[in-house]
């Protein structure tokens, strides 16, 4: 035997009332979109009726100025909560409908045959009344069908435990629907004027049909303007600003510029605005977003290419399938080329700033360096146009890749910030020019460069690169210093350096310290090794093969330094090893470098020693 | 110590906004140094937990592993401080990597599993990735009779939140239909796979490359070359991929697409002789060393390719690392290369890994694969590539 599923409708409620939608507003926004649709349903239906049909005649001629929302505030008193209607003169439901749609979760009269043409509308799940629920116990809908001159009136009451009742009126209206909420207990901020209007103009502000509040004495228009962007202007300059105007108002920020968008595909328009700072990630752009005039979402986020967080936008989009929480589009091939269009849409606006406001590019891609970064990755062009525009970090300071290139005739680059920072200011006072690319993005932008000019040869260094280029001594030099070179050998040995004496700038440097990605891999894994258990201690122990060479520092000794010069003539080898080990234990603290066990200990006992070898200095009192 | 967290925060700044990569890495190894440095071991945790997974999932599973070690005896000293979920999640990722690395004994991975076994069965966890885990060393081990036998106790073992994703879960059982030679009821469990409705990281990454080859046996060659083209513009040049990139090579040199071929093996090379996870290179190796025979057998003497610098082809003396420090810094000019010293290296490589793998597992599976794949010639055909759009 067949048994048919038992559902909770209590339990469905609430499900889909209180935890589909985030907050309990967006009932305005579903009103508002089942009274649009119903506007639109009854427009269509005269359209079909000018192709013939005899219901259409009859309608149009009385019906023919329709397409006005009325939302009416009825405020509360002592003894009772305030009330709601929203009032549309759209296409209303008959008897068989409210059974069929209004009273079935699930079913909406957009996506059966009855209407035709769904994408024209907004509705699409049958579920949008259910937030009503949020704010009301109860719903009342009265609505006459525009179907037929006969129509009945009639009143359907559903209640959030899932039971509803159904009658006919016995008074006509005009066709439409009213639908009646009283305020639960703790919603009373929704039904308070104020609220209710910014609620209004927050979702419905770019309606194309009239929306009205009426409270008492007081009437206004919700939506006075239409779309922005759609407005007629004596000049590109008048229009953008006014946009950036709008903007203002809008999101309360000084935009720098407005790009109009527009895509074919997912019929989508609006504007971009550029940011007047860069954000940072905590902090990414979200864009507001609109289905058909109704505002959809305040932070859509995949409508917009992820590398454009230059911009904060405002799109309207016309065909396009939301998602059931209305926050985001089903990501298919459509999405895909709108959001492609509207990346079109943002690069061919720097093309044309390039083109005409070379300045003002200048200006933008210092502030979006980022943003910028991202885009020129991702397309050819602009890695063409901008690439040299962007700006790196060198030894040098900042300065943009283009003058970068032209001031020197091979480019250098290290992919590590820490890399960077050991050889950086040695490299600046060699004039040796050395970018950073250890920063987002980087290493692949150049990797790009490198693929496209081939003949251009990148060389992407190690920081012991650099002690090659720097000055060789001359054979006294290196027979004054031999003992210097054997013992500060001898003396790191035991924590894997290597040393070298050669001649660099600055003259206050006494050592440079490297260390080259397998040798900070070595030291990573000795750290690991110092706290890990025995058994995970010992699987490192055999994670590579025996150390090599490639594993080692580099400690390289200034030659022009006065210390060193004075190191070199100690002849007290204790002293001189002592010497050695501090130079080496500062330079890798100055470098950031946290010590192993080891090297903790030699930083101990130097500085012991060094007390003691001060206070030897001083004579004993009573002796 | 204010600039400290500044600095801090600028490195996780930077790293949210980075997709996997180096740069990422290489930012995470930084913060965990300054973290150190400061003696802040709840930070130094959260950015090592962070660096795991990046490493795992960029072929750096040797960074993984040393970051773990670390966390984990953290973790035991200050249990209450640390989501012991979490740390059970990545476990068993580091255990799964273990195998790759040959220079770590059979009882030192065995001693590893029993202590995640402890650790998931402490926490109320099944054992079910422990023993995907086994069984996916039991096949690299081609030890059929331990397959079959993990393969039964990881099926019967519950599903529950310490699972690996149910995509890569899939793929396991599509590797062990394709281990027992049954490539229809592979292609059957891979459907959901190769239909977009299961995926993930790795998910169909390194489903794609695994049916080329038996898809060319049974002669469906359309769909290979489907499968092909579509796992190429997903592999994005991830490190974490070498193994999957061999097993392109090895379709491309049985389709005689020489120059695809050759592309990812310059593209990859560099990646691959830094990697630590040695039998990814094997599996590399192997297709290049299938492509360049190949391409020498079509008349080929030598070709021009962009080698890194640590890489000294001389006659036919083997692979030679290190050593090259006097060198000026790294070009990577474009070079005329003569074919056979190329097959020389490779093979000469290959021989190496086999050894100690082998030696270490106690089997001869490697030396076996490499044996077996001088017999793929019969397969050889000439099958052009659809024009590839971008
Ligand atoms: N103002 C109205 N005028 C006419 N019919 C309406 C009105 N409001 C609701 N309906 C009917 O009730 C049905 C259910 O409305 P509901 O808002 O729950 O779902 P929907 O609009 O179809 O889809 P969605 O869940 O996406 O909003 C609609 O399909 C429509 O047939
Ligand atoms: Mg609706």
């Amino acid at each position: 035997m067949e048994h048919q599923f038992r559902i909770n409708l209590q339990g469905i409620i609430d499900l889909l009332s209180n935890n589909l939608y985030g907050e309990s507003r967006v009932f305005i926004r579903e009103l508002l979109q089942n009274g649009v649709d119903a506007i639109q349903a009854r427009s269509q239906l005269i359209d079909k009726g000018a192709d013939g049909s005899a219901l259409g005649d009859s309608l149009r001629d009385n019906d023919i100025n329709f397409g006005h929302l009325k939302i009416e505030l009825i405020p509360g008193n002592s003894g009772s909560l305030p009330v709601l209607s929203f009032v549309d003169d759209g296409i209303g439901l008959t008897e068989e409908e409210v059974h069929r749609f209004l009273a079935t979760i699930g079913q909406s009269s957009k996506t059966s045959n009855l209407w035709k043409a769904r994408e024209n509308f907004l509705g699409q799940f049958g579920i949008g009344l259910l937030s009503c629920f949020m704010v009301s116990e109860e719903i009342v809908v009265i609505t006459r069908s525009a179907r037929s001159e006969d129509a009945p009136t009639l009143e359907w009451k559903g209640r959030s435990d899932g039971t509803y009742k159904i009658r006919v009126l016995n008074y006509s209206i005009e066709p439409g629907t009213q639908v009646y909420l009283n305020c639960k207990p703790g919603c009373e901020s929704m039904f308070e004027l104020d609220e209710l209007i910014t609620n209004l103009v927050y979702y419905g502000g770019l309606l194309p049909y009239k929306i009205e509040v009426i409270s008492g004495k007081k009437r206004q228009i919700i939506n006075p303007e239409g779309i922005p962007w759609h407005q007629e202007f004596p000049s590109e300059t008048k229009k953008i600003e006014y946009l950036l105007e709008y903007g203002k108002k809008t999101f309360d920020v000084d935009f720098i510029d407005a790009i109009p968008l527009r895509s074919k595909i997912g019929k989508v328009d609006g504007v971009a605005f550029v940011l007047p700072y860069a954000p940072t990630v905590a902090q990414n752009p979200t864009h507001r977003v609109y289905l058909k005039q109704m505002l959809l979402s305040e932070k859509a986020e995949n409508l917009v290419p992820n590398w454009a967080f230059f911009v904060k936008c405002i799109i309207n989009v016309n065909d396009l399938r939301p998602t059931a929480s209305r926050e985001s589009f089903y990501e298919d091939e459509k999405l895909q080329k709108t959001r492609e269009a509207i990346g079109d849409n943002l690069r061919n606006y720097l093309f044309h700033l390039h083109r005409t406001q070379p300045d003002r590019l200048r200006r933008v891609i210092q502030l979006h360096n980022l943003s910028i970064k991202a885009m020129a990755l991702e397309n050819d062009d602009c890695f063409h146009m901008f690439m040299d525009l962007l700006t790196f970090e060198t030894s040098k300071g900042n300065m943009t890749f283009g003058e970068y290139r032209r001031s020197t005739d091979q480019i250098r680059y290290v992919t590590q910030l820490d890399a960077f920072r050991q050889i950086a200011p040695v490299a600046a006072a060699q004039q040796i020019q050395i970018l950073n690319a250890g920063y987002v993005y980087e290493e692949a932008l150049l990797e790009k460069y490198q693929a496209l000019h081939p003949d251009d040869e990148l060389q992407k260094i190690q920081p012991s690169d650099l002690s090659h280029d720097l000055e060789d001594l001359s054979i006294e030099e290196r027979e004054k210093s031999h003992h210097l070179a054997q013992l500060a050998d001898v003396v790191l040995q035991p924590y894997h350096c290597m040393t070298q004496i050669r001649k660099f700038q600055p003259d206050d440097l006494p050592v440079l310290l490297t260390i080259d990605g397998e040798a900070e891999f070595r030291r990573d894994l000795d750290r690991s090794k110092e706290v890990a258990n025995e058994l995970w201690s010992s699987i490192m122990d055999h994670l590579s093969p025996a150390a090599s060479i490639s594993t080692y520092a580099q400690l390289c000794f200034n030659y022009r330094n006065p210390l060193v010069k004075r190191l070199i003539s100690i002849r007290d080898k204790e002293l001189l090893r002592r010497c050695i080990e501090m130079l080496y234990v500062q330079s890798l603290l100055l470098g950031h470098h946290p010590l192993d066990a080891k090297e903790m200990k030699l930083l101990n006992r130097g500085l012991l020693g060094l007390i003691e070898w001060g206070l030897n200095q001083i004579p004993m009192k009573d002796s | 110590m204010s600039s400290f967290l500044d600095q801090i925060n600028q490195i996780i700044d930077q790293v949210n906004k980075l997709p996997n990569g180096n740069t990422k890495i290489g930012l995470l190894e930084e913060g965990i140094r300054l973290a150190d440095l400061h003696q802040r071991e709840d930070i130094g945790y959260e950015l090592r937990e962070e660096l795991i997974e990046v490493s795992t999932f960029w072929g750096a599973p040797e960074k993984a592993l040393l970051a773990f070690s670390w966390i984990l005896a953290e973790y035991d000293r200050n249990p209450d401080q640390y989501d012991l979920h979490h740390l059970l999640w990545q476990y068993k990722w580091v255990i799964a990597s273990l195998d790759d690395f040959p220079h770590i004994s059979l009882q030192q991975i065995d001693q590893a599993m029993e202590d995640m076994s402890r650790r998931y069965k402490e926490s109320g966890l099944g054992l079910r990735p422990l023993y995907k885990i086994a069984c996916e060393h039991a096949m690299t081990r081609k030890d059929r009779e331990k397959v079959k036998y993990f393969q039964k106790l990881w099926r019967s073992e519950k599903i529950d939140h310490g699972n690996d994703c149910s995509a890569c879960e899939r793929d396991s059982q599509v590797s062990y239909y394709l281990f027992v030679n049954d490539l229809e009821r592979a292609l059957k469990a891979a459907e959901p796979i190769l239909s977009g409705k299961m995926k993930c990281g790795e998910v169909p990454h390194v489903t794609l490359p695994e049916l080329l080859l038996p898809l060319l046996r049974k002669k469906e060659i359309n769909l290979a070359v489907d499968y092909y083209l579509w796992a190429a513009k997903i592999l994005n040049r991830d490190p974490d991929f070498i193994a999957e990139y061999g097993k392109l090579m090895t379709f491309l040199a049985l389709t005689s697409n020489f120059k695809e071929g050759i592309k990812i093996f310059e593209k990859m090379l560099p990646a691959v002789l830094e990697a630590k996870a040695l039998s990814r290179r094997f599996t590399f190796q192997l297709g290049a060393s299938l492509l360049f025979h190949y391409l020498q057998d079509s008349g080929k003497d030598s070709i021009s390719l962009r080698l890194p610098q640590e890489l000294k082809l001389s006659g036919s003396k083997g692979l030679d690392k290190n050593g090259t420090e006097t060198d000026k810094a790294k070009k990577i000019p474009s070079q005329n290369v003569q074919i056979q010293s190329l097959i020389d290296w490779i093979d000469n490589d290959l021989l190496h890994l086999a050894k100690l793998f082998d030696e270490r597992n106690g089997t001869n599976a490697f030396r076996a694969e490499i044996d077996e794949a001088k017999n793929l010639k019969d397969l050889c055909c000439v099958i052009p590539l659809k024009k590839e759009e971008d």
